[in-house]
């Protein structure tokens, strides 16, 4: 072998390697053309774009000049909803950057962020989930029964490619999405449903009227809540040509091009506002670049925005939205310490809060405090309807579970395991509207004496060895099915409460699981003995209900009464005793109660049944989140609810934040 | 060559065939299927999916039939028309999500190889020639730690320094500007700027290996009756060893190209996630942990086929640059 030939092959190894390299390059179909051109472009945030005395973005007044964009009066609706600012009228600009490390959260900025659109909103206030307030629709009529709703619609509002929104936009959604027997499973109907689907009527092109069997009194709140966005989001104009019903001339072909597999992902895929940048929205922002394209979903200003501020200034201030999708949290909390987010509604852990606090002012940024709307930390849930008769009978025994929550020492927990934030909770409304102090605090007091004198009453003496025996002569002895990968604490806490009990003579077997097993043994077959779940439903009682009374499947303290509840004839279902079954009858009567007054009292009622029930034992009201705020971010509220049914900043109308350096 | 090319091609369809019925028997073992992983993770944000619309979830997805209908649906379509299926947890086709990474991670794949190649050419060199020597036990030292240190650790500690005495972030493979920007030689040079620190990363991990493995081959040639034939014959002793010995030593350094890629995407997932790289790792690992099958078995077949593609390119490289390599088993003619 002679030189010259080795050099040649080394050559042509390096020439073959760069040359697989190229080839890679080239095969990427997305690296070559990514030419959303959507920039970060913080110059522009200057503040020489001051919103007094403007009455649209500097860019925007530009397009009109040059005719590229109808007058605002044309663009705005009739009467403008009037949106109060939280601090001070703003100026025009800028970008709000955010990180996800979810796609199912990055997915969910929709309704969170960017479109918190409803006929009705949830209030910035919330009070205990009782009001709403007018948004896109103007005003509501309803009968006395609280069967009928009859919404009257902001004349004059559009849709972002400055097509008018109409009565038949809402009739679409109601009767082409939400009950559509193809679309029903992905829309999920569930507020929107009293005895059967309702009756939905275009009166004229801005009243709409909807007609249900049963009367549906918590029907106003249903349009705020989080699983009622597609109601105002569904064009009509430009949907129907994705739609079985209305297209039968090329939608196969649609499909075909699409690659999807079917009308009904194209219809939902064409409907989804992270994903379709040509779907008309009227949301405050649009997409540009859509979810899936590069790391980053990037939003822009929708010129047809039917908002302003008290000045008569048309919203949103900030020009652009941008997310980045990120491969960790741990990679949220560095960047917010970092000033790299402007707002990030929830950052890092209760462990990292003294963190976040001392890295402010390096970081250029502030905090805000998120108040949880769940209202325990951890619920444990002794099933009254598992499968086993005779641990049945063990956890229906009322002094029981009066007896293990007295054996409890919450404020060890609390200090060890949530670094001493919260304080001991039961199953109980935080909402001032309904809290109730006995309820929040009954047996929540660390006594191990108590605790034997409940479980001596009960009925379950202890052996010599000092375990207590069972009805049927074994020791006593609990599983606990408990998701351990939905947070840290449940393992820990759960440690200690296995000590607290066994020095009352019950033995608990912890047995984690992830949390998809978890779904399926506990949620869905309702098998389990006992579990653990954080509590919802803490500030909006009406609305999340399943830790109150037996109302779903998902009340894992009785599985089978909350199946009864939803189908007596499922065949998990069991008739629950006499206690929830009136809650059951109360919770009907909120249904039918039109007037907000009684319902609250009704909820109370309610309530007071499940003091007396004593369902399941709470531990503690779970620590306060914390969210990042670079100071040149405004208008973003101190303190917000961190909540999917108030969907988390949406109610503090995102559209009054702005940027100034 | 081209017939044991060709026979090398033909042996890779039933390896194939294999890996996609394994890896996608694998993906089905946890108990449940991504849509009990989505209705477990709206539970955990209190949002309870009813039984009856995971049903036509189920029936929609076809995640209700059997596994080896859905086994075929996925690898017909594959063979037929490159369809790799779409992603649940993306609502997406899985071949556009999977390019660009894969790209990005044959970037990082290539250039590791690379560096770890000169650093462990240079240093394994030194230390063979130099025996026993100062530099000889301090190199092997630094090599033994880059072995030795998690590269997780490496990469949390080069986190920490960046965001403690410069106050930027180093996660991500591009600057907020060049994100989402088309391709251009600023791009390229900001690419670049932020490759070095995953590249020393991962490469302190494979070093020290290879450094040990060509100290010792070249350990062997060096005490070799030829060598000492050459030097008594007056030849220069650096052109001596670079003319014989060390191109024999260089065998390992090829015969690892194969194992490159999977080495990457399997080993490197923490190192991806925690820098925040847009590389396979995380988007594999999300994508088992979401149970989304069409994405990570398409994953694991691509990963295989590069595995392949890299055994068999390493094999012929291998074959020529060393002549003492056969084709043919020995007792064959």
């Amino acid at each position: 072998m002679t030189t010259l030939s080795s050099t040649n092959r080394w050559s042509l190894l390096l020439a073959l390697i760069s040359a697989c390299a190229l080839l890679a390059a080239a095969c990427s179909p997305g690296t070559g053309d990514d030419s959303a051109g959507a920039l970060p472009d913080e110059e522009e945030a200057g503040d020489d774009a001051i919103a007094e005395g403007q009455s649209q973005a500097p860019e925007l007044a530009e397009m009109v000049d040059n005719g590229e964009l109808p007058p605002l009066e044309e663009r705005l609706p009739d009467e403008p909803l009037v949106v109060d600012v939280v601090d001070r009228i703003g100026v025009y600009g800028g970008t709000w950057r955010r990180a996800e490390s979810e796609v199912t959260e990055l997915e969910v900025t929709e309704r969170r962020h960017i479109g918190y659109e409803r006929l009705f909103n949830w209030t910035p206030e919330w009070e205990g989930g009782k009001e709403t307030t007018p948004n896109v629709a103007t005003d509501v009529e309803v009968n006395d029964e609280g069967t009928e709703f009859t919404f009257s619609l902001r004349e004059g509002m559009r849709w972002s490619d400055g097509e008018p929104f109409t009565a038949d936009d809402i009739v679409f959604a109601v009767e082409d999405y939400y009950f559509n027997d193809d679309l029903r499973a992905e829309a999920d109907p569930r507020h929107l449903d009293s005895g059967g689907p309702p009756e939905v009527e275009a009166v004229d092109d801005h009243t709409v009227r909807f007609t249900f069997d049963q009367p549906h009194g918590l029907f106003l709140q249903g349009v705020a809540e989080w699983a009622t966005q597609k109601l105002t989001a569904l064009p009509r104009h430009y949907l129907e040509q994705f739609h079985a019903d209305y297209n039968d001339d090329n939608l196969d072909e649609l499909v075909e091009e699409s690659g999807l597999s079917s009308w009904v992902d194209l219809f939902l895929d064409k409907s989804d506002a992270m994903r379709n940048p040509d779907l008309p929205v009227i949301y405050a922002w649009q997409v540009t670049q859509p979810f899936g394209e590069g790391n980053d979903v990037v939003f822009e200003r929708n010129p047809y925005y039917w908002k302003v501020d008290p000045e008569g200034n048309q919203l949103p201030y900030i020009d652009e939205h941008v997310v980045r999708l990120v491969e960790e949290s741990e990679v949220i909390k560095l960047d917010a310490m970092n000033g790299e987010l402007d707002f990030q509604r929830s950052v890092g852990d209760p462990a990292d809060r003294a963190l976040i606090m001392e890295n402010a002012e390096q970081g250029d940024y502030r905090t805000v405090t998120m108040e949880p709307d769940h209202m325990n930390t951890m619920a444990i849930h002794l099933n009254q309807t598992t499968p086993d008769e005779t641990k049945r009978e063990i956890f229906q025994n009322k002094d029981f579970r009066i007896g293990l929550s007295h054996a409890i020492d919450r404020q060890e927990i609390i200090d060890v395991v949530y670094f001493g934030q919260g304080e001991p909770f039961q199953i109980a409304a935080t909402s001032e509207l309904f809290y109730n102090e006995e309820l929040a605090k009954q047996y929540t007091e660390y006594d191990v004496d108590l605790a034997n004198e409940y479980l001596d009453d009960a009925g379950y003496e202890m052996d010599e060895q000092g375990r207590r025996i069972g009805p049927d002569g074994e020791p006593i002895s609990i599983t606990v099915d408990y998701a351990n990968d939905v947070n840290n604490s449940w393992t820990d806490a759960l440690e200690l409460v296995e000590g607290y009990w066994e020095e009352v003579g019950v033995d608990l077997e912890l047995n984690g699981m992830s949390r998809s097993l978890h779904t399926e043994r506990v949620r869905e077959n309702g098998e389990h003995e006992a579990t653990v779940w954080t509590g919802s439903g803490g500030l909006v009682p009406f609305m999340q209900t399943h830790w109150y009374f037996p109302s779903t499947a998902a009340a894992d303290f009785a599985s089978a009464w909350g199946d009864w509840y939803l189908n007596p004839d499922d065949p998990n279902a069991e008739e629950p005793p006499e206690g929830p079954r009136r809650q059951m009858e109360l919770y009907d009567e909120i249904l039918r109660t039109v007037d907000e007054d009684k319902q609250v009292e009704l909820m109370r009622e309610l309530l007071e049944i499940l003091k007396d029930e004593f369902y399941s034992i709470g531990i503690s009201t779970p620590p306060e989140g914390l969210g990042v705020v670079t100071n040149r971010m405004h208008n973003v509220p101190d303190h917000m609810y961190n909540s999917t049914s108030w969907p988390t900043p949406g109610p503090t109308n995102t559209i009054q934040y702005f940027i100034q350096e | 060559m081209l017939k044991y090319i060709a026979r090398r091609l033909l042996v890779m369809i039933p390896t194939l065939f294999a890996i996609s019925l394994a890896s996608f028997f694998i993906i089905q073992l946890p108990p449940g299927d991504f849509l009990t992983t989505y209705a477990a993770g709206m539970g955990a944000q209190d949002n309870i999916i009813a039984r009856e619309q995971l049903a036509v979830l189920e029936e929609r997805y076809g995640l209700d039939e059997p596994f080896h209908v859905q086994y075929w649906r996925w690898i017909s379509n594959i063979v037929c028309c490159g369809d790799f299926g779409q992603s649940f947890e993306w609502n997406q086709p899985v071949s556009s999500l999977i390019w660009d990474r894969l790209t990005l991670t044959m970037l990082l794949a290539v250039v590791s190889t690379l560096f770890t190649w000169l650093v462990a050419f240079l240093i394994g060199t030194y230390s063979a020639v130099r025996q026993y020597s100062l530099g000889d036990y301090f190199w092997t030292f630094i090599g033994f730690i880059g072995l030795a240190t998690p590269n997780f650790l490496l990469a949390l500690v080069l986190m920490y320094i960046s965001f403690r005495y410069f106050g930027q972030s180093v996660g991500g493979l591009f600057s907020p500007e060049y994100q989402n920007a088309p391709w251009s030689l600023g791009k390229a040079w900001d690419l670049f700027q932020h490759l070095w620190i995953p590249v020393v990363i991962i490469a302190t991990a494979g070093a020290a290996s290879t450094i040990r493995i060509m100290r010792a081959n070249l350990l062997d040639e060096l005490h070799r009756p030829y060598t000492t034939t050459a030097r008594a014959k007056g030849m220069q002793e650096w052109r001596l060893i670079a003319k014989y010995p060390l191109r024999l030593a260089l065998n390992p350094f090829i015969s690892t190209v194969g194992w490159t890629i999977p080495t990457l995407v399997s080993g490197e997932i923490i190192v991806s996630v925690v820098l925040d790289l847009p590389t396979t790792g995380p988007l594999l690992l999300r994508a088992l942990s979401s149970q989304d099958m069409y994405l990570a078995g398409s994953f694991l077949m691509m990963l295989g086929v590069l595995t392949l593609i890299g055994t068999l390119l390493s094999d012929i490289l291998l074959a020529w640059l060393d002549p003492r390599i056969q084709y043919e088993k020995a007792g064959r003619r």
